[in-house]
């Protein structure tokens, strides 16, 4: 009897400890040190240039020199994909960014700029949503012209729609809150009683689809670079490198799978520590 | 009338009691999780007889109503039950199987669950809900269930069953709810009803409506186990009460003896507890008062016999697409003196709520005033009342609702404190929390707790400072007290009546609780669908009320409290 109370003790103290973390959300973790190591340190990790152009060596098959082969200029494949882990990274975050500051004025906006502005605002964030976020990317490109930074800003207005939507959400239920009334019968400013209880309250959800965005963007600039729509040549740009490699992919298929695993590999961890965040928030609140 | 029948059974002797239906010995419970193990009953027994009621009293977290859910094996995974005998109708459920338990719920023994808003299925029928169990146990086959359920629901006074059989919850208002939940717990023709909490949050007449319906089903035979944390209640409608505390219970008798003479230090005090006409200008703790004479602002002198606060001819009608508008305040005049107390008393949609809201600047009425310290303030626009909307302030309900979760106790203070311009300076700020925080009777370690981790009692101190920090001259009580447990409810309404009396401010205490109003009010209001029945001294209206709906509530609440406790000796 007594050996079972203290078993159940131990079970107890353990299963009231956070939950343990699964083995996909530790190799996630140790894969995006990775990613942060090679955006820091690229030349550290890469084992040539991967801007010198070596034509006597041109679509060699992975070996001991060219880890992940060459490309039909001769460039170190390894290398490029290193160096261009910079990029991916860049546009996930700097999209996220712009979407998550674009979202929280409209939706903060929509959420207290009363009734009015909260149907025009929310009825044209209908309208863009009813868009493809990739589709909108491209109007913006098509608009602003192709590169690094102008990558960022197409995929990250694109996202504004989802973050405002759910900012109103959230600003709406806390707009409600007794706590927001109570400052007001304090003579706090509205202004104040925004900045000071809303917002701070309505955020966190908000940051769960962050980290989950942050995935979909590193995908979505890997599609526009695709279509050369991207930072140029000779960027080593993840979706850049596999359409250079599309071209010969029948007889260099190296140059298909490596930007393509890198690709599939970091969205993949990114989303899921993203939900296991989402999780454990949703734990804490219940 | 009930005093006289418990003291009879009490001296009958015991073969007039009915043979037992449920017995249960040492009943242990407790839940090894959470570290060292917390052990929430403790060799609790009792008896269940055929046409009579057991009450079990207590505060929350006392451990009556996991006592009830384990007559229906419902005590959770986690618990540890242990028990030296369990027999329910005349079978041994020790070592009783999910199936055997699922067997005698609903069939054997029938639940009624606290609160019916939440505890009926919004997407389910009445019908379907009352029946559901009838089904479930094979008793009436799909075709008998209908002309069965009505035939319910009319003996729970339910009036036009055939209708209300295809309503769904949210058709049905508060009482019929109760009902509704009540029919279902006794559709299964089960021979033990629990109720827990059955009357908590009704207005008073029907409340007593809902007990009389409790009362009948009790004459027919069935044996009830009533929780309540209510004496009232308990006293009239019980046969033997169990007063549970932390667990253990503290004392046991017929009704009638625990009331009148209890035995055990707890029950006096919670009895004494019991606010009403004759705890008026006693204190109903055994606190001691606080000492709040340094907070007093010097500039509130504010006793030239004027009015703090004027409403004038209030009127606030709600629009709304689907319904017809709601005019919720209609009229309504009244004023209240200088560090007097006014009590509002109505039931739920009375339009008391709403006035309060209007003084407090959070609603627009459609047309009348309010006027604060004898100037203009509901007529102000928001930025020019902005400077002055800390002379009147809300203690509400929920406190914890009112608190940013983010924010620990010192710095919720800080923040209220941070609209004086003589607090602008952080160190000062946080010395006067310090003080307010004991001034009210928390302590210093509360100041770095964040309200979730507080007790109610302690939010609503916590809430008290805050009101008290930005020197407001009105407060207004918006049930205050209401979702305490008694004796929480005696020092909170303590600590009003000490700040009222040590500080001169004036309070607006709106409340359902008629007892409560009497206690601490020097006048009253009441009010009806939006209007002002009467008005006056509180003395006046509770001894000789003039309007019908006055009486009609008083006696409502008398013939729960027909059993009123006798004067109890000081302790």
């Amino acid at each position: 009897m007594s050996r079972d109370n203290t078993n159940n003790a131990v079970t107890n103290r353990l299963s009231a400890r956070p939950k343990r973390l699964s083995v996909a959300v530790i190799l996630s973790v140790v894969f995006l040190v990775l990613i942060a190591i090679q955006v820091l340190f690229p030349e550290a990790i890469a084992t040539h240039s991967p801007i010198t152009i070596d034509p006597l060596a041109a679509l060699q098959p992975p070996s001991r020199e060219h880890w992940f082969g060459t490309d039909n200029l001769g460039r170190d494949l390894f290398s490029r994909v290193v160096h261009g882990s910079a990029y991916s990274v860049s546009i996930g975050f700097g999209a996220t960014l712009i979407a998550l500051a674009g979202g929280i004025v409209f939706g903060a906006l929509a959420g207290f700029g009363g009734r009015w502005l909260d149907q025009a605002l929310m009825r044209f964030n209908d309208v863009l949503m009813a868009l493809p976020s990739i589709l909108l990317a491209l109007v913006v490109v098509a608009l602003l012209g192709t590169g690094l930074v102008n990558t960022l800003w197409a995929i990250g207005i694109g996202l504004i729609p989802q973050f405002a939507r759910l900012v109103r959400a959230e600003v709406l239920v806390v707009r409600n809150a007794g706590y927001v009334e109570s400052a007001v019968g304090f003579g706090f400013s509205k202004t104040a009683v925004v900045c000071r209880h809303v917002i701070p309250n309505a955020i966190h959800p908000v940051f769960v689809l962050a980290t989950i965005s942050i995935g979909g963007s590193i995908l979505a600039g890997s599609t526009l670079s695709f279509l050369k729509l991207g930072p140029q040549p000779p960027a080593p740009e993840w979706g850049l490198l596999l359409s250079e490699g599309r071209s010969v992919i029948e007889h260099a298929w190296w140059l298909g799978v490596f930007p393509g695993i890198a690709i599939s590999l970091t969205v993949l961890s990114v989303t899921v520590v993203g939900k296991s965040l989402q999780k454990r928030y949703l734990q804490k609140e219940s | 009338m009930s005093l006289l029948r418990a003291r009879e059974s009490a001296i009958a002797p015991a073969s007039a009691v009915p043979a037992a239906i449920a017995e249960v010995e040492n009943l242990n419970i407790s839940f090894p999780a959470g570290g060292e193990g917390r052990h929430v009953v403790r060799d609790v027994s009792f008896t269940l007889h055929p046409g009579r009621v057991l009450a079990f009293v207590g505060e929350s977290g006392s451990g009556k109503s996991v006592t009830a859910r384990a007559l229906l094996g419902l005590v959770g995974d986690n618990a540890q039950v242990r028990h030296e005998r369990l027999r329910i109708l005349d079978h041994d459920y020790s070592n009783a199987t999910q199936v055997d338990w699922r067997r005698i719920r609903g069939a054997g023994i029938g639940y009624v669950l606290q609160d019916a808003l939440t505890s009926l299925d919004p997407l389910k029928t009445v019908g379907f809900e009352v029946g559901e169990t009838v089904l479930e146990h094979r008793l009436k086959t799909k075709r008998e269930i209908r002309s069965h359920v009505v035939d319910i629901l009319g003996r729970v006074g339910i009036p036009d069953g055939e209708r209300r059989y295809d309503e769904y919850p949210h058709q049905l208002s508060g009482g019929l709810r109760q009902r509704a939940l009540i029919a279902a717990g006794i559709a299964a023709a089960p021979r033990i009803l629990i109720a827990d909490e059955p009357t908590t949050a009704l207005d008073v007449s029907i409340q007593v409506q809902v007990l009389r319906l409790l009362k009948q089903s009790q004459e027919k035979g069935l044996a009830i186990l009533l929780i309540t944390h209510d004496l009232t209640v308990a006293s009239t409608f019980a046969d033997e009460i169990l007063v549970f505390r932390q667990g253990e219970v503290v004392e046991r008798g017929t009704a009638g003896d625990v009331l009148s003479r209890p035995r055990h230090a707890y029950t006096k005090a919670l009895l004494q507890a019991i606010p009403g006409q004759q705890t008026r200008g006693k204190r109903l703790s055994p606190l001691p008062p606080l000492d709040l004479v340094r907070l007093r602002p010097p500039s509130a002198s504010g006793g030239d016999g004027g009015d703090i606060l004027e409403v004038r001819n209030l009127t606030k009608t709600f629009h709304s697409s689907t319904r017809h508008p709601r005019v919720a305040v209609d009229h309504v005049s009244f004023s209240l003196e200088y560090g007097r107390t006014l009590g509002i008393v109505g039931e739920s949609g009375s339009g008391k709520s709403t006035v309060a809201r209007i003084i407090l600047g959070f609603e627009h009425a459609d047309s009348g005033e309010v006027l604060i310290d004898g100037k203009p303030w509901s007529a102000l626009p928001e930025t020019k009342r902005r400077p002055r909307r800390h002379l009147v302030q809300l203690i509400s309900q929920d406190p914890l609702g009112s608190f940013d979760p983010r924010h620990t106790v010192l710095r919720l203070l800080g923040d209220a404190l941070g609209t004086l311009p003589a607090y602008r300076n952080t160190a000062k700020r946080d010395a006067r929390s310090y003080e307010l925080l004991e001034l009210v009777g928390l302590e210093r370690l509360h100041a770095l707790r964040r309200p979730r981790e507080l007790s109610g009692g302690q939010r609503q101190r916590v809430a008290i400072a805050r009101a008290l920090a930005v020197e407001p001259r009105l407060l207004v009580a918006d049930e205050a007290v209401s979702a305490l447990d008694v004796s929480i409810q005696a020092q909170i309404l303590d600590v009003l009546r000490d700040i009222q009396k040590q500080l001169g401010l004036s309070i607006l205490f709106i409340s359902h609780d008629l007892g409560v109003v009497q206690h601490i009010s020097d006048s009253v209001v009441v009010m009806k669908a939006g209007r002002v029945v009467e008005h006056g001294d509180v003395n006046a209206i509770f001894s000789s009320p003039k309007e019908p709906y006055t009486r009609e509530l008083l006696n409502a609440r008398h013939s729960l409290s027909h059993f009123r406790p006798a004067p109890v000796d000081a302790i």
